[in-house]
């Protein structure tokens, strides 16, 4: 016991001595080196990306335009539920007996085509002519016979009227047969709305509407935002280049971790503002009651932003080195579409796996190169035509790619940016050999 | 503490920007670093901050190669001027001293004393494009001093300066070499770096023609003697003196230059016996006739 005291004790001050000597240090202003080495290398990242993130979020242009993209993508939400106007009216006259038997009818049949039916009593076929012409009713049912309308169907109409007279028509020319027929009242109604009958698989459904829909918006969405916020990168790089400042930003920090700082800020605003956008469309989308959020599957969903997540990884360092590349605005054009080509290859291909019921071998192939896999993978995924370990060992291969991708971005953009007057060739670059343009 | 570039060499295709460069430059004073355009002398600053490839060589802080926490301890104000002309002075000079590896509240003091030392302590919350080019080019310097750097490297630092301009830029790298900090900079205004500068180093097609103390380098050469002698204005007193030959006469005083072989003082005689002396004056080299002289 006393000897734990003692050892107790000395443990206790040779840590204050510690604490002292570590204070003492840091009052007089002089860190340990090695943890303020540790320190500058994570702070120099960490202060370049806050630095891209106060600019893009404070700018004008930004927040204009996050609102323009807010009020876009509510109006595509809420819209279409307006101009919709709830669920459809059907208003029915029934002239002759109002039996169960027709009642019945008319609601089971509004029911399966989504309509809301309104039953009224029609004094005589005349009134009810009457009554569809000034549009008061819009489908007559006489003496359990026939049925009128005002204006013809098509054969192609496919409205919710049309849809819900031809299904009254066909349940009431079999309800009246049976009746006819002698069959009792009650036995009607089982005999024309029997339980379906099961359906037994030898193998689970490959994939449903939801996951269908899930891919669809996930491979939209994936195009469009890592097309926008590659676009950033670049002109953060050729913004830099062409105001001079990335000559006293070297100096200071290696290229890499500069574009590593950048490539974090920006994707940091980046998958904000697409949270934001995704958050903002699917919150207005429950409120109203639109069905864009049915139909859309979780898993799928968090392997989609995941490999969004990926492929902006990817693409931002190649966005970052051909943006070194030139220094005025106007050439950028010419520079960022052979990047946008394997992007707009692999959204197109990935339309092309929407549709097919098992993936082709291009797109098995497709799913693993980094350029594609963004879009390819998640897509198969959601259709459930890949297993989790297909997309783990992928996004591996990603990752993999993505590192290597960095180093190369990295010499690319350590040689390139500091050329100034002239667009400068990617070959040059890598072969080292151009001529300083100022010496 | 010094700064050594070490034999480097760097080739561009058929261009060689730099051969076989080597110079010292001495912590605590000014140094020039001279050459024609194109000679190499951004290419061998750059160097310093590991923005060129070197093909050889080495650049060293103190006998040791330079890694990024030395440079952080440089400060560089590199020949094409830039800074975010859309952010607020004060965040962005702030911003470059944090990167420089000091905590934010050094880095608020260090901006706020020298926008206050530079006269443009009013327009901190200002962006950079609203000041006039003349303010610019005082936030960038701040720019390169705000860390206080062991080491100061200066690329064309007085280019499209006003007087005033100069004269602030230049006291204030004195003041810093004083401080015992390294100042090394290019310039192609000779007078100026004259008057500011102790040691220069003097390139040609990436080499290295000229380097020392400017003193001893203007006494270096041939002895330069101003004669006057009233009455013979075109210094023929001097014609056919073996040893002596005549540069320029000019309001009647004669440049003289003369080799080790002649004796001034009996040259003083032979003058005395022209006529009255009424200078007789040795004269050192200019830094200009220096310069030529090298890259002739």
């Amino acid at each position: 016991m006393k000897a734990a005291l003692i050892v107790l004790l000395g443990v206790v001050l040779v840590g204050v001595r510690i604490w002292r000597h570590r204070y003492a240090r840091k009052k007089l202003g002089a860190p340990d080196e090695g943890t303020a080495r540790a320190r500058r290398r994570r702070g120099d990242v960490e202060l370049i990306a806050r630095r891209e993130v106060h600019e893009r979020v404070t700018s004008r242009v930004f927040r204009v335009g996050t609102i323009i993209v807010l009020l876009g993508v509510a109006a595509a939400v809420v819209v279409p539920v307006v101009r919709k106007g709830g669920t459809p009216v059907a208003r029915v006259g029934v002239v002759g007996p109002d039996t169960a038997l027709v009642r019945g009818t008319l609601r089971a049949s509004g029911e399966e085509n989504g309509v809301l039916v309104r039953i009224r009593n029609e004094s005589s076929v005349r009134a009810a002519e009457q009554a569809l012409r000034s549009g008061r009713i819009g489908l007559a049912v006489v003496d359990d016979r026939y049925l009128v309308v005002d204006q013809g169907f098509a054969a192609s109409d496919t409205s919710s009227l049309a849809l819900f007279a031809h299904s009254v028509a066909r349940y009431l020319g079999v309800e009246v047969a049976l009746r006819d027929a002698g069959v009792a009242p009650a036995r009607i109604g089982a005999l024309t709305s029997p339980a379906p009958l099961p359906i037994a698989s030898l193998k689970p459904a490959r994939h449903h509407s939801a996951n269908l829909v899930t891919a669809l918006y996930v491979l939209i969405l994936t195009y469009v935002l890592l097309t926008q916020y590659g676009t950033w990168v670049l002109m953060g790089v050729v913004e830099e280049k062409s105001n001079r400042v990335v000559e006293v930003l070297l100096s200071a920090v290696s290229p890499l971790r500069l574009l590593l700082g950048k490539v974090a800020g920006i994707g940091t605003v980046a998958l904000a503002q697409a949270a934001t956008i995704v958050a903002v469309a699917l919150c207005l989308a429950a409120a109203v009651g639109s069905n864009l959020v049915k139909g859309t599957a979780p898993l799928p969903v968090v392997v989609g932003l995941v490999w969004l997540v990926l492929g902006y990884a990817f693409y931002c360092w190649l966005f970052a080195a051909i943006g070194s590349l030139v220094e005025r605005q106007e050439q950028v054009q010419s520079v960022a579409f052979p990047v946008q080509l394997p992007l707009l290859f692999g959204y197109i291909i990935s339309f092309t796996a929407l549709g097919a019921s098992s993936p082709s071998l291009l797109n098995q192939v497709l799913a693993y190169l980094p350029p594609t896999a963004p879009f390819v993978m998640p897509v198969l995924f959601a259709l459930g035509q890949m297993a989790w370990w297909e997309v783990v060992a992928s996004g591996l291969v990603t990752a993999a790619a993505t590192v290597g991708m960095a180093r190369l971005a990295g010499t690319i953009y350590r040689r390139a940016i500091l050329r100034t007057g002239r667009t400068v060739k990617l070959k040059e670059v890598l072969r080292r050999e151009a001529p300083p343009l100022s010496a | 503490m010094t700064l050594e570039f070490v034999a480097l060499r760097r080739r561009y295709g058929a261009v060689l920007a730099l051969d076989d460069l080597s110079f010292a430059v001495p912590v605590g004073q000014v140094f020039g670093f001279l050459g024609p355009n194109g000679a190499g002398k951004t290419t061998a600053m750059r160097a310093v901050f590991g923005l060129v490839d070197l093909d050889t060589g080495s650049v060293r802080w103190n006998g040791a190669a330079i890694g990024v926490s030395e440079r952080r301890r440089f400060g560089y104000m590199p020949e094409a001027r830039g800074l975010y002309p859309g952010m607020q002075i004060q965040r962005q000079l702030e911003y470059l001293c944090e990167l420089h590896g000091r905590n934010a509240s050094d880095a608020r003091r260090a901006t706020s004393h020298w926008l206050e030392r530079l006269g443009i302590a009013a327009r901190a919350p200002d962006k950079l494009e609203s000041l006039s080019l003349g303010n610019q080019q005082r936030v960038q310097l701040a720019a390169a001093l705000i860390h206080e750097p062991e080491l100061l490297i200066l690329d064309e630092p007085f280019a499209g300066l006003d007087p005033v301009g100069i004269d602030e830029v230049t006291a204030i790298l004195t003041e810093q070499a004083r401080e015992g900090r390294g100042v090394l900079f290019s310039s192609h205004q000779l007078d100026l770096v004259e008057d500011i500068c102790e040691s220069v180093a003097i390139i040609d097609s990436g080499h290295l023609v000229v380097a020392g103390n400017l003193d001893e380098l203007e006494r270096k050469g041939s002895r330069r003697l101003v004669v006057k002698v009233e009455g013979d204005r075109d210094g023929a007193w001097a014609a056919g003196i073996p040893g002596v030959a005549i540069s320029r006469t000019e309001a009647g005083e004669s440049r003289l230059v003369l080799d080790d072989t002649v004796d001034s003082q009996a040259l003083l005689s032979q003058a005395m016996a022209a006529g009255p002396v009424v200078r007789f004056d040795f004269e050192r080299r200019r830094l200009s006739e220096v310069f030529r002289e090298a890259v002739r």
